[in-house]
């Protein structure tokens, strides 16, 4: 379910407002080695190449043992630090909007349903990642994306993933994996100031980075903003406006050491009279050590702690949340052994899950300790003509389920050198999360939910086959098209007409196609396009007394597309304009819509930017997700911001 | 609610697994042609990033009037000391032009001094060498060494965390009379501001 979203009152399995329950983190896999942006490095190619990609190409990894992007046998799209900037977006979900292989639909001014390939009123299957640290909260699979945030000046790249990725990526990694990734501190050093405001939000954010005695480099950066929140269809206040502040820091050494961190404070209206309050911090160490003889190894460790009071209406009581997760992980990349190129890693984690449950409804028992456990290896084969075999396969054993498998197997081809055909089998898991197997209501019995005791984890087994080309200097497409299996999703059932469990009954498949062109037409100007297909069919089984249907799990748009312009003007002004169209949702019902974004920059010195950005410019405004007429309604909104980088 | 795991996981036993992986291993070990790694090395990636870097400052930068014969003059970069990079260069600017002039590439060794019509000079190694042009010739000046922009070059290539970046000096192009667009300076890594 949507973070956040207010689901429906037939919806008994719902949590109130999960996305307002304050962050959370698993953590299972390392991110693989970052992979490298820009592997194509033929003269021809850079010739079209911007200053700005030139400086981001990353040298070793051209030559190294990280895998660029360009060769992956996976449909990945790569958002760049400048396009999140000249896209004028001011929040993280609004970034990913930029990435043709997800469905970012905006529910109420803080929260999102964010998915890929369908799924995206379950939202419990995708893994994401920021600098490492897992994300999704284990309360109930989802990311709580008002919790989450960086300053979006020092992202490097949000790598998104689209389908299945639980070999290298763990449990929730089924339809998806975004990866963000910030720049090093050396890479952020100097200040950075920008104060924007509009009819909508106000932003303000700092970052300062210096240099450290031995070779290292540190930046602190701090943020805040409000939005005056949305309204709702009917015309009433949809009460959610919301304020967040946030503050965090990052040092790297030239020995591989990382150390970052971050911790948030937020106040969320409702429509209930006590506001809700979400915190948390968290600190991770990373070391990645190249070793003599080609071998290199990365060793990670956090602790992330978070925070969520959910007051309800006067008198029941106030859902509260205190979640520490802690999360340690090694990862092996060996050198080729004659054909073979092996990774291999391990890892734990553990969540300490204190809730403290109102009347209504409960997380039984109020508090658990789970834990992860997994040991994963890789194995990409040289099998000659430019042509390779990849597979892996993870075991990881959890406290619900006990032991897990995800395989995973991919071939790859290079016809000519900038084409790339690739086709992957691979099987994901999604794990319960408390919400599958905790939850009750009322809190005290007799239920009328009795949890899921039964409740075994979703598969989904994914076939897909990818193309991806560069066929004149300039111009590059992807296109992939896949069929996913889902088995064991998760229904409410109804048992003996009294009562209902959380179960496993529902079960259908999703096939489509999603693809993207870039073109950059002049050194100046890059147009680029994407969209996505999807056929979701699901279906609950024969004996089931499910009583959500199968909209639960999806209510998907069957189409969307987008169309973007990049254009730079004499006289340092930048032109950007974005066209994203997404088809109609059946149940609830929402509205086929079309937004155009637009922005543009002028540079009076090369250090100030000053932007005007308006959002959701023509058509109408319209509702994204949720059923009218309480959906809140997404306005059209203008953006001034000024950026000083001294 | 006691966490236990459900009954049909702890049925499935992990024998496939291991057959599978054995089969793997075998497969994967039997001799075969390996393609010849499609990377390249790292000195190469630098080489041919830095030589694209040359030839894209050229749209950044304004050179007076008089630094040109005619409108249809061509670009001149004159590369000193490093003929691989020239060589890459060459591969860049094929069949590309400037606006309406197109390029030349000139291979130039240590000690030739680069005269009347070189617009762009790229001083090879990290030895810091005085730039081979008159200190106020309307040069782009571009070295790869420590403390370059010391020693009377406009930009200096600088590797930060694997990553080729350039820091830029306004006084040293204000010598030169070269406008450099401010577009050029935000992507800079460092801008020394003119004294």
């Amino acid at each position: 379910m949507p973070s956040g979203r207010r689901g429906p009152t037939r919806d008994v399995a719902r949590p109130p407002r999960p996305a307002a329950l304050a962050v959370a983190l698993a953590a299972l896999s390392l991110a693989m080695p970052a992979a490298a942006q820009v592997a194509d490095l033929r003269p021809e190619s850079l010739a079209g190449f911007s200053l700005e990609d030139l400086g981001n190409i990353e040298i070793t990894s051209v030559s190294g043992r990280a895998e660029p992007l360009s060769s992956a046998p996976a449909s990945v799209y790569v958002i760049t630090n400048a396009d999140i900037r000249r896209a004028g977006v001011t929040s993280l979900p609004e970034a990913l909007r930029l990435a043709p292989n997800l469905e970012v639909a905006r529910v109420t001014a803080s929260t999102w349903a964010i998915s890929a390939r369908g799924m995206n009123n379950a939202d419990n299957k995708l893994q994401v990642l920021i600098d490492g640290r897992i994300v999704y909260t284990p309360l109930y699979s989802g990311v709580l994306w008002d919790a989450q945030d960086v300053l979006l000046e020092d992202i490097d790249r949000i790598e998104v993933i689209s389908g299945p990725g639980g070999t290298l990526w763990g449990s929730n990694a089924v339809n998806g994996v975004i990866n963000i990734i910030t720049r090093s501190a050396a890479e952020t050093q100097g200040s950075f100031v920008e104060v924007g405001g509009g009819d909508q939000e106000q932003d303000v954010a700092a970052r300062y980075g210096a240099k450290l005695g031995d070779g290292g480099h540190f930046r602190l950066y701090a943020k805040a903003f409000h939005d005056d929140g949305t309204q709702r269809v009917n015309g009433q206040s949809a009460m959610d406006a919301w304020k967040k502040a946030q503050i965090g820091f990052r040092a790297d050494w030239r020995n591989g050491i990382t150390v970052q961190g971050d911790a948030y404070d937020g106040r969320l209206d409702q429509v209930f009279p006590d506001d809700q309050r979400i915190s948390g911090a968290n600190a991770i160490f990373r070391w990645s050590h190249a070793l003599a003889g080609g071998d290199s190894l990365q060793v990670q460790a956090y602790a992330d702690h978070s925070e969520l009071d959910a007051p309800g209406r006067p008198g029941l009581g106030t859902l509260s949340e205190r979640l520490d997760i802690y999360d340690v992980e090694l990862q092996y990349n060996m050198r080729a052994i004659g054909p073979h190129t092996l990774t291999w890693g391990t890892g734990y984690r553990l969540a300490r899950d204190r809730v403290d449950n109102p009347p209504v409804l409960a997380f039984l028992p109020a508090d658990v300790d789970l834990a992860w456990t997994n040991v994963f290896v890789q194995d990409v084969v040289a099998l000659g003509h430019d042509a390779t075999l990849t597979g892996g396969v993870r075991a990881e054993h959890n406290s619900y389920t006990g032991f897990e498998v995800f395989p995973t197997l991919r071939a790859s081809w290079k016809p000519a050198a900038d084409t790339l055909l690739w086709a992957g089998a691979s099987r994901a898991v999604r794990t319960p999360s408390r919400l599958d197997r905790d939850l009750y209501s009322p809190a005290v019995p007799p239920y009328l939910v009795a949890g899921g005791p039964q409740f075994r984890s979703e598969t989904s087994d994914v076939l897909e086959l990818g193309l991806r080309a560069e066929p004149v200097p300039g111009l590059s497409y992807a296109l992939t098209a896949f069929r996913h299996v889902y088995e064991h999703l998760r229904s409410v059932e109804l048992i003996d007409t009294s009562y209902f469990v959380v179960a496993n009954q529902m079960e259908g498949n999703a096939s489509g196609v999603e693809g993207w062109v870039t073109w950059r037409v002049t050194p100046t100007w890059k147009l680029s396009a994407g969209g996505t297909t999807l056929r979701q069919r699901l279906n609950l089984r024969a004996d089931s007394t499910d009583i959500t249907g199968v909209s639960a799990a999806g209510n998907d748009p069957s189409n969307q597309w987008m169309l973007r312009s990049s254009l730079d003007l004499p006289h340092e002004v930048d032109v950007d304009m974005g066209v994203r169209h997404v088809a109609a949702l059946p149940d609830p019902a929402v509205p086929a819509y079309t937004a155009l974004d637009a922005r543009i920059a002028w540079h009076p010195r090369p250090d100030i930017e000053l932007s005007v950005t308006g959002k959701n410019l023509f058509g109408t405004e319209h509702v994204e997700f949720g059923a009218s007429p309480g959906a809140s309604v997404i306005p059209r909104a203008v953006f001034v911001n000024l950026a000083v980088r001294l | 609610m006691p966490i236990r795991p459900h009954p049909d996981v702890r049925r499935r036993g992990l024998a496939p697994l291991w057959l599978l992986l054995a089969c793997w291993v075998l497969f994967g070990a039997a001799p075969r042609d390996v393609a010849a790694q499609p990377g390249i090395d790292a000195a190469t990636a630098e080489r041919r990033v830095k030589a694209a870097f040359l030839y894209r400052f050229v749209d950044y930068v304004e050179w007076p009037e008089a630094a040109f014969a005619s409108a249809a003059a061509p670009v001149v970069i004159a590369v000193v000391g490093d003929d691989r990079l020239a060589d890459e260069l060459l591969r860049i600017v094929a069949g590309r032009t400037a606006g309406a002039r197109p390029f030349t590439i000139r291979k130039l060794g240590g000690d030739v001094p680069a005269t009347v019509g070189v617009h762009v000079l790229f001083m090879a190694g990290e030895g810091g060498r005085h730039p081979t042009v008159a200190a106020a010739a309307p040069v782009l000046v571009v070295g790869e060494a420590d403390g370059a922009l010391e020693r009377g070059y406009t930009i200096n290539f600088v590797l930060v965390d694997e990553h080729v970046r350039f820091d830029v000096s306004l006084g040293d192009a204000d010598r030169r009379s070269l406008k450099l667009s401010s577009r050029l300076l935000a992507v800079a890594h460092d801008v020394v501001p003119a004294p």
